[in-house]
């Protein structure tokens, strides 16, 4: 499952390897699936993340919103209406033969979400990608995902050029939680934003258990 | 909705409750749900026959899911889910049965389901 690289032997980097070594169907032998949202602003690395660790190529769903025309004086009385596509980007990892975990890069706006009916149902968790050049893009994100009571981490997707903060900082910014896991990310590097997956699911779980304690 | 052919495999009860015009967000329906063909030997007919009923069909001459399934034929998920749901009720097309189930209120992963996907992603090979 794992993708193929050329390892060169004078230590340059490997070169890409395109996708698809994963078929179109899933082994017979799963049964069940789970999910992992991957949120946050438009352009913050969503599809990125999904495509470096998905073992497919990233596939795309749209839902057709209409929605009336905020603002506009219709003298007639007529509701003035405009149809829009939203589009969700996904893939998937087949995490052993009987369980396969669906990535959705679901939109940042809250009013998208519905759009999807149970998307945010029975999530394991999510991923909230972050880029620190432009932190208040991810508030309104926050408020809407942390109303769900959803186990999520923070991901700080490095971009060339975006400074560095800790992640105390990071968490003081963003005025969550102490507890919550916050990592520093590549989303281009499946082996980072594998491990970011990895943190999201070691979290997850130890909500569950805190939560059965209770 | 429950006749079929002995042998058939069971269709979960939640597909049962799941009625076409049901807007309502669905426990066991979700974007991620599975699909596998019972049986492509049975006839499409009647209104099972249209052009989109006959491409999911076809579409699942493998196991795949409602999202895929929707990406690959063009159409929004919730057109595909209402597809699916009549192939399912007729018999044609069955929801697997999940081997961990989620808890019933919130449709939550359970504790041993978690540890699963933490340890599958623990082994799995980035790269």
């Amino acid at each position: 499952m794992a993708s193929e690289t050329t390892s060169s032997p004078d230590g340059r980097p490997p070169l890409p390897v395109r996708k698809g070594r994963a078929g179109r169907y899933l082994p017979d032998t799963v049964t069940q699936s789970v999910k992992i949202l991957v949120v946050g602003p438009f352009g913050v690395g969503k599809t990125t993340l999904t495509a470096s660790v998905s073992e497919i190529e990233p596939l795309r769903t749209e839902e057709r919103m209409t929605e009336a025309s905020v603002g506009v004086d219709d003298l007639r009385g007529l509701e003035s209406k405009t149809e829009t596509t939203v589009a969700m980007d996904f893939g998937r990892i087949t995490l052993n033969p009987a369980l396969v975990l669906y990535l959705f890069g679901a939109p940042g706006q809250r009013r998208f979400w519905d759009l999807w009916q149970g998307l945010v149902v029975g999530a394991v968790g999510l991923l909230v990608l972050v880029d620190t050049r432009r932190l208040e893009d991810c508030f309104d994100v926050l408020d809407q995902w942390e109303a769900h009571r959803l186990p999520f981490i923070v991901a700080v997707n490095r971009f060339p050029g975006s400074e560095d903060f800790d992640d105390d900082e990071i968490r003081e910014a963003l005025d969550i939680p102490f507890s919550t896991p916050v990592v520093q990310c590549d989303a281009t590097d499946p082996l980072q934003s594998g491990e970011a997956l990895r943190t999201l699911a070691a979290h997850a779980l130890a909500c569950r258990e805190e939560e059965a304690l209770k | 909705m429950t006749a079929g052919e002995p042998g058939r495999p069971q269709v979960p009860g939640y597909v049962h409750t799941t009625g076409r015009t049901e807007t309502e967000t669905e426990i066991g329906w979700s974007l991620e749900t599975l699909l596998r063909v019972t049986s492509s030997a049975l006839p499409l007919n009647g209104p099972l026959s249209s052009r989109s009923h006959r491409r999911l069909f076809s579409d699942c001459a493998g196991l795949t899911s409602v999202v895929e399934a929707a990406a690959h034929m063009r159409q929004p998920v919730s057109v595909v889910r209402v597809l699916a749901e009549e192939l399912v009720a007729s018999g044609h097309l069955a929801v697997p049965t999940p081997h961990h189930p989620t808890r019933a209120h919130d449709s939550a992963p359970s504790r041993e389901l978690l540890q699963e996907v933490l340890d599958g992603l623990r082994n799995h090979e980035f790269a």
